[in-house]
């Protein structure tokens, strides 16, 4: 396939899809290399970048998305195609508590936040950022609690290695332990906090 | 939460700083009066009525911590090695409560430590959460393209219509029901096979119903209802009939089973 033809199908794939499609689903459909798939949406995503296009791609929850970018978000809003609210700060302890040390009961979760979470918690799940993921083996089977592909997308995360690093002696402490220690930014990350930003920079 | 602002002396910032920065060592724990921070954070809480449970349990923790904290630096040095040594830590003062000084000892600097993992992993958190908010400020200007294809609903409806989605209705069909009156016993007129057929025609002639549809009537009994819901079920179990929502909360709709019931249109 020619590579601007290529090109073409990635961007309408990219622009179809309703969740994160990933590079490997487009590598398969088209037959080429993920890592192609990838090279190209860089291309694209400089191309948007160059001509200052109101859309940009990013990478969240291990797939690419069509998105706009943060600086037209107040025209945006004014479409009335809805505003998310700013999580709380009780619901932003608790998320990141899940999505660090998920699977989680929610009595442990209570033992490290001291308070209870029951309200938190059912937010967190209408929001669909927190799904109980399965039971624990334990007496009562309590239900275990993770993060949701939603979660990421909210946060702006590729994976959830993308987390913010939390300090090293986190896994020292009894009853503490990490997913994983080495926490190598996925390389297709590219998200920093500020979503990027560099489009209005470059013009 | 935790937001309670404490001014001491060369100190200002939230409770919890306040306890992380002894624990940090950064603070003598004994230059703070507890006391007076305390009573300033009482005084905050009660000026900012409303701050709810969340605000008075971290308060409620971040205080224990600095207890915690000040009692352990006002404490003698730690007698670990000397376990068996009882009676060596030179107290002044306060000797009434000396008895079992090192049992005690030892078993309150567990709780100091089990206290203190617990702030640690409380805290460890606090950094990402930092973070996680800076997220959630920023990516809230970004809007994802997540509208589904057109045709597929703005949000997924729910597919199959569960059994207790159908009991909550029926309950709601029963609410609008007088109780039936025992003055006679009626005949046995209920016939489930007959109201089976009743909604099978009526599927054929409308090609689908509403729930509520289903009961209408001039003279409808508490029995008939049962009767039809049974006979819906039946239907259901016979595979004559399928059972759909298009929206969450939305009525439910009786169709026709492809296959089954033939659609005569």
């Amino acid at each position: 396939m020619e590579y601007e033809e290529a090109k073409a199908v990635i961007e309408a794939m990219v622009f179809a899809s309703p969740r994160p499609v990933t590079s490997q689903e487009m590598g398969a459909i088209l037959g080429i290399d993920p890592r192609t798939v990838n090279a190209i949406v860089d291309d694209l995503r400089q191309e948007y970048d160059r001509n200052r296009r109101g859309m940009q791609i990013v990478f969240v929850a291990g797939g690419y998305q069509m998105a706009t970018r943060p600086a037209h978000a107040a025209y945006i809003a004014k479409l009335n195609v809805g505003t998310r609210q700013a999580l709380s700060r009780p619901a932003l302890e608790t998320v990141a508590m899940i999505a660090y040390k998920q699977p989680i009961t929610k009595a442990e979760l209570e033992t490290i936040r001291g308070v209870r979470v029951d309200g938190v918690l059912t937010t967190l799940i209408e929001r669909g950022l927190v799904r109980p993921v399965g039971r624990k083996k334990a007496p009562g089977r309590p239900v275990l609690y993770g993060t949701t592909p939603e979660f990421l997308r909210w946060f702006g995360l590729a994976s959830l290695d993308d987390l913010p690093p939390i300090e090293g002696d986190a896994a020292t402490l009894p009853g503490f332990s990490l997913r994983s220690e080495s926490r190598r930014r996925s390389p297709r990350a590219g998200n920093g906090v500020s979503p990027a930003t560099r489009g209005s920079a470059r013009g | 939460m935790n937001m309670i602002p404490v001014r001491v002396e060369g100190f200002s910032g939230t409770l919890e700083e306040l306890a992380r920065a002894i624990e940090r060592g950064e603070i003598d724990a004994r230059t703070v009066s507890v006391h007076e921070v305390i009573r300033a954070c009482f005084e905050e809480l009660e000026r900012s009525e409303g701050t709810g449970l969340d605000a008075v349990g971290g308060f409620l923790v971040a205080a224990s911590t600095l207890v915690a904290a000040k009692s352990r630096a006002l404490l003698p040095s730690e007698p670990e090695e000397a376990d068996g040594a009882a009676g060596g830590s030179d107290d002044c003062g306060g000797s009434a409560e000396d008895d079992g000084n090192s049992a005690d000892d030892s078993r309150e600097s567990d709780g100091n430590s089990a206290l203190i993992a617990h702030l640690m992993k409380y805290r460890i958190f606090k950094e990402a959460v930092e973070e996680l908010a800076r997220r959630d400020e920023a990516w809230r200007l970004v809007y994802l393209r997540d509208t589904l294809p057109p045709g597929t609903g703005a949000a997924l409806p729910p597919e199959g219509v569960g059994l207790s989605d159908l009991i909550q209705a029926l309950r709601r069909v029963l609410e609008g029901i007088p109780e039936d009156e025992f003055t006679a016993v009626p005949a046995d007129d209920l016939s489930i096979e007959e109201k089976m057929d009743v909604i099978l025609t009526r599927l054929r002639q409308k090609g689908k119903l509403v729930f509520g549809e289903l009961f209408e009537g001039p003279t409808v009994t508490r029995s008939e209802v049962i009767a039809v819901f049974l006979a819906l079920l039946e239907l259901i179990r016979l595979a004559k009939a399928v059972v759909r929502q298009d929206a969450h909360f939305g009525e439910i709709l009786i169709l026709p089973a492809v296959g089954g019931a033939d659609h005569g249109v």
